[in-house]
């Protein structure tokens, strides 16, 4: 892919080095910077929504509100289906003449309904509206694993120090999940930079124009439909460079823990 | 007295994001149902029109338009990939476990790196050599392709499985003179039921949901994957909707998911201990 990125390309076929023009290309097309941007702005949209609900969803969930297994079953189900099949079936529900305008006319909020998927700006939101929608669960598949495991101990010592609820929850759980939150944060935006396709290509393929692409989409429109492989390969060598980073993190961490649990099983 | 009817007015509201969620998830599992039994001329006049009947019309339609290609297809490979990535998962997971060699928890650390990087940045290598080897639109290259994407979950979660095996055990049986291919076949493996599970729910749900490589790959008619397949029932591009071709569609996606539902209810176990896979210690 590196050696990819420097070559010259002519119908699929490499010319040899170039001199880094393929960068130079890239750095060239204003699109290119917009894409960027939208990723950034698609993890900033997401991460932080998803975190804070599935955070309050697992408390609540956690301390047995009333009806929680039956909510536990349905909030796993967008974990479970299919990205094509999500993507499928929002495109439709958010389709100009779809069922989420008529129901904002039915219920008299006419101004609220909009072209979600064919508006410059909206297009996007809608994309970070159905990842929030569908990652929630996930986000609490892995908090209430880490809330089931934390010794119920420590909140009878709050409790006898006369700790309240609202203490002992930002002083207590927030603290004993942050590792947990570190995690999913990390897992999260590499599924976002980098698993992204199905989402981006069923609903909006990146459009309309470039306003909803993103960096691994932007590969496959360079390489696979305008057959620009030395810029698109440029482009892949950034999403490399750039996931590696959080990859690295997060795979340090986890062989690092793993030490650590090995030597405490040894004494 | 004040502090009951407090709590209760707290609790009714703690409800209210629940429940907001809870139709918005309900309303997308009764499009996903309802939909496909709908005959095709209420569609064509949008999803909330009134429907005049149903029927399984969309079912044959969209078998007549080669939806059950690609179930085979997609079937053929998801239960390949399972069988192969299990046989050698579980060697290496074995190996990489038991067995001191140098660089092994290099090795280790590098399955994992291997699980999160995009199959956007290898597709594009493989398209190339794929095109030169001619194994573009060869169901064979494809399952190539996805045992070298799933192979590396699939040694890790075995790794991170074995690792926590008595050990006692396996150096029994190694003072014993047993060797490491018969210590696996006959001690590890049997033991291993609930990461086999795991590992055959996961690769077999990520093939049979993949979009990317079976678009690229195999792009005969015969040869698409069912997602491909739905997208090239429903007219492709999206925001065209051809309105026939809507309820096939939506018979297509039926179709998708029911497998992955129906294994995710019996395997619930195993998809939580695979989803929190190394994020809890």
């Amino acid at each position: 892919m590196f050696l990819f990125s420097l070559e010259g390309w002519s119908y699929l076929r490499p010319q040899g080095f170039n001199n880094f023009k393929n960068y130079l290309d890239l750095l060239g097309t204003a699109h290119f910077y917009s894409t960027m941007l939208n990723n950034v702005i698609i993890i900033l949209g997401v991460v932080p929504v998803v975190a804070v609900i599935a955070l309050a969803f697992g408390q609540a969930i956690f301390s047995r509100i009333p009806g929680y297994k039956l909510y536990m079953f349905l909030f796993f189900i967008p974990v479970i289906l299919p990205d094509v099949v999500v993507a499928r079936v929002l495109t439709e529900v958010l389709n100009k003449v779809g069922p989420l305008n008529a129901f904002f006319s039915a219920i008299g909020l006419d101004f609220l309904a909009r072209d979600w998927l064919g508006a410059p700006g909206l297009a996007l939101f809608s994309i970070i509206v159905s990842l929030i929608w569908k990652n929630i669960g996930f986000a609490l598949i892995l908090f209430l694993a880490r809330l089931t495991t934390i010794d119920v101990g420590i909140y009878e010592a709050a409790e006898i120090d006369g700790a309240n609820s609202t203490q002992k929850y930002f002083f207590i759980t927030l603290p004993l999940l942050s590792s947990t939150i570190a995690i999913y944060i990390v897992l999260q935006v590499i599924g976002l930079m980098s698993f992204l396709f199905n989402y981006i290509h069923v609903m909006t393929a990146g459009g309309p124009g470039y306003s909803s692409t993103v960096l691994e989409y932007f590969i496959y429109l360079n390489i696979f439909r305008l057959q620009e492989i030395g810029k698109g390969s440029a482009a892949g060598v950034i999403l490399i460079v750039l996931t590696t980073i959080f990859i690295y993190y997060y795979v340090f961490r986890t062989s690092r823990t793993e030490r650590k649990a090995g030597r405490q099983a040894n004494g | 007295m004040a502090k009951v009817r407090q709590t209760t007015a707290g609790s009714v509201l703690v409800q209210v994001p629940f429940v907001i969620y809870s139709i918005t998830i309900v309303a997308m599992v009764l499009i996903l149902v309802v939909t496909p039994f709908r005959s095709g001329n209420d569609l064509a006049r949008g999803l909330l029109v009134r429907p005049s009947g149903f029927g399984l019309g969309n079912f044959h339609d969209a078998f007549a338009s080669g939806l059950g290609d690609g179930v085979r297809n997609s079937f053929f490979l998801g239960a390949s990939t399972c069988v192969i990535t299990i046989l050698l998962g579980g060697i290496a997971g074995y190996g990489i476990s038991f067995m001191k060699f140098r660089f092994r928890k290099g090795l280790a650390s590098f399955m994992n790196a291997c699980i999160y990087i995009s199959t956007m940045l290898i597709a594009l290598p493989l398209f190339l050599q794929y095109r030169d080897l001619h194994l573009v639109n060869n169901l064979l290259g494809a399952l190539l392709i996805f045992l070298g994407l799933r192979l590396p979950f699939s040694v890790y979660l075995f790794k991170s499985y074995f690792d926590e095996f008595s050990r006692e055990l396996i150096e029994a049986a190694k003072m014993d003179g047993v060797s490491d291919l018969r210590i696996f076949a006959s001690i590890v493996f049997p033991l291993s039921r609930g990461v086999v599970i795991t590992v055959l729910l996961f690769n077999f749900s990520a093939v049979w949901t993949d979009y990317l490589i079976g678009l690229l790959f195999l792009q005969q008619d015969k040869l698409m994957t069912i997602m491909p397949k739905i997208m090239y029932i429903f007219g492709s591009g999206p925001m065209v909707t051809h309105a026939t071709s809507l309820g096939q569609g939506f018979a297509g996606l039926f179709v998708a998911t029911l497998p992955i539902v129906v294994i995710y209810l019996f395997t619930k176990k195993y998809y939580v201990e695979g989803l929190t896979l190394g994020s809890l210690k």
